[in-house]
């Protein structure tokens, strides 16, 4: 009975499965969160599949939802119970990278994630999709945000994560002379 | 080349395509400008950074979750509403579900509280967009729980679907039936007692039996209603006739990240069911959970308080209670529908707190919002009798205190 709903939804959402997952890399910085946030994402369209299938633009739609689903930080509930509504990081044991983390990234990647991790959630969410490459109009559709705030926004994240780096530099640089 | 430019090349997706005279331009403005500078280095460097490319088995997982997450039932429903409308080439049919609280005679007991240390009555109630965070954090009030007495309220109402047959003939009616409500909130054992036609039975009963209501408290327990009675009426689009007191589902649009009606319902449904297992953390974080992903119709919302103002009261938590059924009863207003039920146990708890113009307010809100709907029809003696009691106490609206 269930099966041709979970093919329909399957054939949504494959050819956009990949794009999703690249986003909420970024925008999560490890993998295994990044899964967890597609997965999210997933069972909201499932519950919204009307709505899925009468989109437009699919991929839109399931950016813009991705993007909410992060922003509100709303993390699921099989991994911390009682952190909802709480930041999507804080619970984090630490800061540490995930074993996962290290293998895939190289030290240089580790430090832009550090500093990454520091920006907050909506700079990194509007970061994270436009260096995935989407334009400015494809943002506005995804984030509801005029151009003007946008790019007011992405400047001051920008800004932001540029100071963050420069200032880690040093202390890293020194650690590893030792 | 200023900083305007330079920003707009990374906005602009620029960057890798300039030319080598434009590129020497951006270079010189970053060497003397060092916000840019950091600005293009990160932008460089989150360029730079390697992203993989999602796991094959990722669908497979993605699908299993999807699995879990047992999709809800009443979209073939909706759907057959629609398709009859287009049919009959009409209007959509509004239904107006009304419950006249008021006329659940028997089994309703009067919501009353323990008396606390008498409270400065002109102290204002903290109407409560308080917040969560500043709710919960209050030590839990040392009150005798075991005296509370609450009766039953609807919590999730969806509408019925108008029986196509009703439809096509045009016909508006409604259906008395009675049920008992379990101490878990559910529905049972429901009849039809009285229709103005039976095409639409069938659909009052089937719409009834998916309600939940809060169940009865007496004595502090969870307990059986026995014999409720509840009034059904399917009524058509037209000019003339009263609001709908449960509006329609929300239209599909653009209802993602809105709470469909099938997200709401099952969610409220897991959070009573908590309630039922005494668990009202899980009851209490389910609700926060809802809230926080989707943003809710008035409706819903003050559904939703509803529940929470029920689980404060079960807990003694008078002050967090009184927040909760402020806000819903805003909430209801938002959504152009009056509260039909916070408004007894809210007035009692603040008798108990012998806070009497705040009871009185509540009571005369709650009169003044059913104004012109069904509901005011059966009357309103609950309310009559309670007005009368405070104005034995020498509160009555003329002496009210102004302003607020």
């Amino acid at each position: 009975m269930k099966q041709p709903q979970y093919n329909e939804l399957a054939a949504l959402i494959a050819p956009h499965l990949n794009t999703l997952f690249r986003a909420a890399y970024r925008l999560t910085g490890n993998r295994p969160d990044a899964e967890d946030l597609v997965q999210d994402v997933c069972v909201r369209a499932h519950a919204h599949l009307g709505s899925l299938k009468s989109a437009t633009q699919p991929k839109a739609w399931l950016l813009k939802v991705q993007y909410r689903t992060f922003v509100d930080g709303i993390r699921r509930r099989g991994r911390s119970p009682l952190a909802t509504g709480e930041d999507f990081d804080a619970t984090r044991p630490s800061d540490a990278p995930s074993p996962e983390d290290a293998a895939e990234g190289s030290l240089a990647e580790r430090r832009v994630l550090d500093a990454w991790r520091q920006l907050d959630k909506e700079q990194r969410a509007l970061l994270a999709l436009h260096v995935e490459g989407y334009s400015l109009a494809e943002l506005e559709a995804i984030t509801d945000l005029t151009t003007d705030v946008l790019k007011a926004r992405l400047y001051r994240a920008r800004l932001r994560l540029g100071k963050l780096l420069a200032t880690a530099h040093a202390p890293r640089a020194l650690a590893l002379e030792k | 080349m200023n900083c305007t430019d330079v920003n707009a090349i990374m906005d602009e997706h620029r960057d890798t395509r300039l030319t080598a005279a434009e590129r020497a331009s951006v270079d010189t403005h970053l060497l003397g400008c060092q916000d840019c500078a950091a600005a293009w280095h990160a932008h460089a460097e989150l360029l730079a950074l390697t992203v993989p490319v999602a796991a094959a088995v990722l669908l497979d997982r993605v699908l299993a979750a999807v699995a879990a997450h047992p999709r809800q039932r009443r979209n073939a429903r909706r759907g057959v509403l629609i398709g009859t409308a287009l049919v009959v080439g009409t209007a959509l049919a509004a239904i107006t579900v009304t419950r006249l609280p008021e006329q659940l005679a028997e089994h309703i007991v009067r919501s009353s509280v323990p008396a606390q240390a008498p409270t400065d009555s002109s102290r204002a109630a903290t109407v409560a967009d308080s917040g969560r965070s500043a709710l919960r954090d209050d030590a839990r009030p040392s009150v005798d729980t075991t005296a509370i007495t609450l009766m039953i309220m609807p919590v999730v109402r969806g509408a019925p679907v108008y029986p196509p047959d009703a439809l096509k003939r045009g016909v508006e009616g409604s259906v008395t039936l009675r049920f008992d409500v379990t101490a878990a909130g559910v529905v049972e054992n429901a009849t039809v007692i009285d229709s103005t036609d039976t095409v639409f039975d069938a659909a009052a009963l089937a719409a009834l039996t998916q309600w939940r209501y809060l169940p009865r408290v007496a004595e502090g327990k969870r307990v059986t209603s026995k014999n409720v009675e509840t009034v059904i009426r399917f009524q058509l689009d037209k000019p003339g006739n009263p609001p709908l007191l449960i509006p329609r589902p929300a239209s599909t649009d653009d209802p993602y990240l809105k709470a469909d009606e099938q997200t709401f319902t099952s969610t409220m449904e897991a959070a009573l069911d908590r309630t039922a297992a005494d668990d009202f953390r899980g009851a209490e974080l389910a609700l926060d959970e809802l809230r926080a992903r989707y943003e809710l119709s008035g409706f819903q919302e003050g559904n939703v308080w509803d529940v929470y103002a029920y689980l404060y009261l079960v807990q003694g938590n008078y002050d967090r209670a009184i927040d909760a059924y402020e806000t819903g009863i805003t909430a209801f207003a938002r959504g152009g529908v009056p509260s039909q039920g916070s408004w007894l146990p809210l007035a009692n708890l603040y008798h108990a707190r012998h806070q009497y113009d705040l009871a009185l307010r509540t009571l005369l809100r709650y009169k003044q919002g059913i104004k012109g709907t069904p509901a005011e029809r059966g009357g309103t003696p609950l309310a009559d009798e309670f007005i009368a009691r405070l104005a034995a106490l020498g509160v009555t609206e003329a002496t009210l205190p102004t302003g607020r």
